[in-house]
């Protein structure tokens, strides 16, 4: 069952559309990762998503129905950039979130503060980035919501606070609750996410689960004797997606039938062949930008 | 929901209360120099310790109890009338340090003290009438400027949330309308409570000095409520006026006040043109817009029907004209919060 259901939307300002006809399902309970390259689309779609932004067509459905005011009271949206009062202290916030929340748990909101060190009687303005961050992380988090929205949630984190994001997050998941998040960091959302969409120019380039997605390509990678191993053959073959040739090493990244690709290396001569899965990393540049590739790419289908 | 308006309220009336502690305290300074000898009390003890002074006290008939001081070597002549709870009426005839061919009149009222000196022929009069009766309102009045400076403080509310803030202001359970409605009444609310502390702040000096005799006519009560409402609709202004602003609401702030008082001043400058079309034409667009200023408002009922906008003179007027821009206000307010984006 999905928990948001995102559907044909698309926002303009003015000439330029920053959102481009997307549709997503994001089930319930999952921790689901948006990628793309900044200014791909993903914070605009987050606004729409929770009525900041006005779709300028589209509409996003929680459950069955739109956007309303109580959806709020299981809802938390952690923005890109910082939001918080500057004038306002730590403990002050905290206070805003008991006040607005039926849910807000205090142990829950004590027990975050410590483990990202924050003080209470701060003031804002003499944080941190990270400190921040953290703050927005701790806010989010302190009223338990069945849907949590996490724009770069470990932007200015440092790597101990960033691994403490990922598990809440994770943990927040076996809980029940659904995650949806954006990071510019694919190995976390790698480790995190279950389902990903990648955004590209506004529009969704990819969407899928992350293991459907993985065992969907896989990387056959074959290293030869010489670099005179012709690579004729590949370019027409439905199978294969890409073919890289660097020096001694053939590497295809291929849509299906790798064992029997992988022998048709051996065939060549190949001195050593292996089949690799894809990671999301090479999964991210296949879709939004294949000259991303550091290898020549010699022929590709 | 509304924490932070709440702690910006707070963050207001701690000016208000500087204020508020600086009025204090210089009406504990002046009531030291009054105890110094500078009250009339002091002074007509002092004229009934001089040794050539000749001291007689009556009761009269319609409850006076009249006290003469004669000090013929001073040439002083000292009546006082004294009226219990009502006050006194004291009346000081002495020589001038005033030149002979020199002659003044002078009139000074301070709260329920009113104050009359004349000099004539090398000698002078001083009346002094002390609490006298004095309209409630004449408080609430004093409170307008510093209701107006926390109106001023507290305003844009809601391009301060725009400001940077919207992400968490609109991801709360409740609809923009409600909660632009609820900052804009909790603010409405921290106006009133200003009005309010600052009477008392006003009653507590005023009684340092003695204990005022108030009374309320129709006139007062009408008064009082634009104490209240004209702050009000100042503040929804500046509200109106910058409920869909980013980062200019500083700049709204800033020359609300200059405009404000600005235009009454080009209306005068130009009336005194009053024969040439242009000048008037001028004239008529400036009321027209300065109609929309709830400080000019208020002072229509000081008896300048018409002349500063197009609400007619009198209280009743400025009372409904002060609500009706403080609805429209409100109103448009909320509807281009309606309209942000974040």
């Amino acid at each position: 069952m999905s928990t948001i259901s995102i559907r044909h939307l698309s926002k303009s300002y003015g000439a330029f559309l920053a959102v481009n006809d997307v549709s997503i399902d994001i089930p319930s309970g999952c921790v689901f990762g948006l990628l793309g390259p900044n200014g791909a689309g993903k914070t605009t779609t987050f606004k729409c998503m929770l009525g900041l932004a006005r779709p300028s067509s589209g509409e996003v459905l929680y459950g069955d129905r739109p956007l309303a005011p109580a959806t709020f009271e299981d809802l938390t949206y952690v923005p890109e950039r910082s939001v918080l009062y500057e004038w306002m202290t730590i403990r002050d916030h905290l206070e805003l979130q008991r006040r607005s929340y039926a849910r807000y748990n205090p142990n829950r909101a004590a027990d975050l503060l410590a483990l990202f060190g924050l003080d209470a009687r701060k003031r804002v303005r003499s944080t941190s980035k990270g400190m921040r961050t953290a703050l927005a992380i701790v806010l989010a988090f302190s009223i338990e919501p069945k849907i949590l929205v996490l724009d770069e949630p470990t932007s200015g984190l440092d790597p101990v606070n960033q691994r403490a994001v990922l598990k809440l997050i994770i943990d927040a998941a076996a809980g029940g609750t659904t995650v949806i998040f954006s990071s510019h960091q694919i190995g976390q959302v790698e480790r995190a996410a279950e389902h990903i969409a990648i955004m590209q120019n506004g529009g969704l380039v990819l969407t899928g689960s992350v293991d459907d997605l993985k065992y969907e390509q896989k990387i056959v990678e074959g290293i030869f004797e010489t670099d005179g191993f012709s690579t004729n053959g590949f370019g027409g073959d439905a199978r294969i997606s890409r073919v890289e040739k660097t020096g001694r090493i053939l590497r295809l990244t291929v849509r299906r039938d790798s064992d029997s690709i992988a022998s048709d290396l051996n065939g060549m001569g190949a001195q050593s062949v292996r089949v690799v899965d894809l990671n999301l990393e090479d999964i991210f540049l296949n879709a939004v930008d294949p000259s991303q590739q550091t290898a020549d790419v010699v022929e590709g289908a | 929901m509304y924490y932070v308006e709440l702690l910006r309220i707070i963050r207001g009336l701690r000016v208000v209360g500087i204020i508020l502690g600086i009025i204090f305290l210089i009406a504990i300074v002046f009531r030291l120099i009054f105890l110094q000898g500078g009250s009339p009390d002091s002074w007509v003890r002092h004229a009934q310790l001089s040794p050539g002074a000749h001291v007689t006290t009556r009761h009269l008939a319609n409850g006076l109890t009249r006290t003469i001081v004669d000090d013929p070597a001073d040439r002083t002549h000292v009546v006082v009338d004294d009226r219990g709870y009502s006050g006194k009426h004291i009346t000081i005839i002495e020589p001038s340090d005033v030149a002979q061919s020199q002659n003044r009149h002078g009139v000074i009222s301070m709260g329920s003290m009113n104050v009359t000196k004349s000099i004539s022929n090398g000698m002078s009069r001083i009346d002094f009438e002390t609490n006298s009766k004095e309209n409630l309102a004449t408080l609430f009045m004093a409170a307008m400027p510093i209701a107006l400076i926390f109106a001023t403080i507290i305003a844009c509310a809601l391009a301060r949330e725009n400001d940077g803030h919207l992400e968490l202001a609109w991801t709360k359970p409740v609809s923009r309308d409600a909660y632009a409605l609820s900052v804009m009444g909790l603010d409405l609310a921290g106006i009133a409570v200003t009005v309010l502390a600052s009477v008392v702040v006003f009653l507590i000096t005023t009684m340092f000095f003695e204990l005022p005799r108030l009374y309320l006519d129709a006139g007062g009560a009408g008064l009082i409520a634009l104490v209240f409402t004209v702050p009000m609709a100042w503040y929804a202004l500046l509200t109106a006026a910058s409920a869909s602003l980013r980062r200019g609401y500083g700049a709204v702030i800033g020359t609300a006040w200059p405009v404000a008082f600005i235009i009454p001043a080009l209306i005068g400058l130009f009336e005194s043109h009053s024969g040439s079309s242009v000048a008037a034409a001028i004239v008529a667009t400036l009321r027209t817009v300065n109609t929309l200023n709830p400080i000019a408002i208020y002072f229509n009922h000081f008896g300048r029907t018409g002349e500063m906008s197009l609400i007619p003179g009198g209280v009743g007027a400025s009372i409904v004209g002060s609500i009706v821009l403080l609805v429209v206000y409100v109103a448009l307010a909320v509807l281009q919060w309606r309209r942000v984006e974040a």
